[in-house]
């Protein structure tokens, strides 16, 4: 599993367009997000001299369009040796194809998170800097890994095991429209995932875990004036997988996102037991 | 003869993914007009998912074949050999899986007009320009995939790139139509609106734009042997 991860890294992370893509969509991100991506604060009003707020910002912003370069990057890992005709070779070696599956899922994920994370955390430094905030760099490590490395997880698992079920031209269709429609719709256009405890562009740890508040109360939230909440949105379908943030329900966020990337993993290998035999 | 076995044999390499995925968005057009009212959406909103399936879903599904046309050969050496040119072997698999998802959106644009859905939709045309609302995106899409997987030679990388050029056109359609020139290159002016009498010259940008990115696409695809080379996927 080991060697299998350390292939995977290096296989992932040399790859060129791997770099590229990233670049040209990054720096699509931030011409467009000039103002908030300057300041990291959405909205007037927010506090940007708080760095825990600050490091959320930045993260949402990555979050929105990111997943998707991310999510494209890693469909073809998968599938990969089977169209280059190594299969046979891999099979041959002691690894039993589940760790090589584990291997493969986190090697090429973290390579592939890699310059996510170098955008996210360049942003970090870039803030700690300038706002002479050195505890920035803890926050962002913090918000990092309870809410983009649970979500990057889930999303990778789908990517990486999506085309095995079908063509992977399908899979891309389906993967960018439901990125669209399961994360940044807003939930009272249609029934959808977005916002839910399933998505994971969620804001629940932001809300739950870091009490996260923005600066203007949205229109349509349910609870009372006095204090502003995430969670149920107001004539909104499928409310009932969107309860109100809280500790519990952000813990809950993250034990859902990894049990869904495993269970979209032992699906995969089903699928290729199956097959197998 | 010979040449219709080569298109033949090029709708047999599109794959099934290629010729299924644009049936079943008039699948889903024929099941929204149907039932759309009895599912509980209001009259405006189906008028709105309808044009939203034509003008994005009908450009998604042929960009993102376009962007997946390289890499997926074998035989390198056996390609380089034949007399037919790798370009006019790709550009014909493009002409099959676009020509398809073209015949299957005027289907759907047939269907709306017959059906009166057309006329409830504020910002679409009527009459034969009307077309370009899903024609002029489809083929600006589909030259950008095009372009990104004959230079950066990767299925992987073309298809993120328009993904996120399709997801961000629709995230930050705003963006697009408060900048007069941004607005020009709206891929989905009709479905997000855009300034009145700017309709029409926004889908003949896109049209003219889509041409220039395919003649730069053009001599990048006519080296084969740097194309055929490209990242395996």
């Amino acid at each position: 599993m080991i060697a299998t991860f350390r292939y995977e890294f290096l296989m992932q992370i040399r790859r060129p367009v791997l770099w590229i893509v990233y670049g040209l969509t990054f720096a699509v991100i931030v011409v467009t997000f000039g103002q908030p991506y300057a300041e990291l604060s959405m909205g007037a009003g927010v506090d940007r001299h708080d760095p825990t707020t600050a490091m959320i910002v930045s993260a949402d912003l990555l979050m929105l369009l990111l997943p998707i370069v991310y999510g494209c990057l890693l469909a073809d890992r998968l599938i990969r040796d089977r169209r280059l005709g190594v299969v046979g070779v891999l099979d041959a070696t002691p690894t039993g194809h589940t760790s090589r599956l584990i291997g493969k899922y986190l090697g090429t994920c973290a390579a592939t998170a890699v310059p996510f994370a170098l955008a996210y955390f360049g942003r970090a430094v870039a803030y700690a800097i300038t706002e002479g905030e050195p505890s920035a760099l803890g926050w962002a490590v913090a918000v990092f890994v309870t809410t983009t490395v649970p979500a990057l997880l889930f999303v990778g698992a789908l990517a990486l095991a999506g085309p095995l079920l079908m063509p992977p031209m399908l899979f891309q269709v389906l993967f960018v429209v439901y990125w669209f429609w399961g994360n940044l719709i807003p939930p009272r256009m249609m029934p959808t995932l977005a916002d839910s405890i399933l998505s994971p562009n969620s804001r629940y740890v932001a809300y739950g875990l870091f009490g996260y508040r923005p600066a203007q109360q949205p229109p349509d939230v349910l609870v009372a004036p006095d204090y502003y909440t995430y969670g149920p949105v107001s004539e909104a379908a499928l409310n009932f997988l969107r309860p109100e943030a809280g500790v519990a329900v952000a813990l809950l966020w993250i034990g859902v996102m990894l049990v869904l990337a495993v269970s979209v993993l032992s699906l995969a290998r089903l699928h290729a037991i199956r097959t197998e035999s | 003869m010979r040449s219709l076995g080569l298109w033949s044999h090029e709708m047999k390499r599109a794959g099934p993914a290629a010729l299924l995925a644009p049936p079943a968005l008039v699948l889903l057009v024929v099941f929204l007009v149907a039932f759309g009212t009895r599912l509980g959406s209001r009259e405006g909103n189906t008028a709105w998912f309808l044009m939203t399936i034509l003008e994005t879903g009908i450009p998604l599904l042929a960009g993102i074949a376009a962007a997946s046309l390289i890499g997926r050969d074998r035989a390198v050496e056996l390609q380089l050999t034949l007399p037919v040119g790798y370009r006019a072997t790709l550009l014909r698999r493009l002409g099959v899986m676009v020509g398809w998802t073209a015949l299957c959106a005027l289907v759907v644009s047939a269907l709306l007009v017959v059906t009166g859905w057309w006329d409830l939709l504020p910002a679409a045309s009527h009459g034969l320009a009307g077309q370009l609302a899903w024609l002029s995106p489809m083929l600006w899409l589909t030259a950008l995939g095009l372009l990104v997987a004959a230079a950066l030679r990767s299925a992987a990388a073309a298809t993120a790139i328009v993904s996120f050029v399709w997801l961000f056109e629709q995230m930050l359609a705003h963006l697009f139509q408060e900048n007069p020139m941004l607005r020009l290159f709206h891929m989905f002016a009709t479905t997000y609106g855009t300034a009145p009498d700017e309709w029409l010259p926004n889908r003949l940008t896109l049209l003219a734009t889509a041409l220039l990115l395919a003649a730069a696409a053009w001599p990048l695809l006519g080296d084969a042997e740097r194309t055929l080379g490209g990242e395996k996927e």
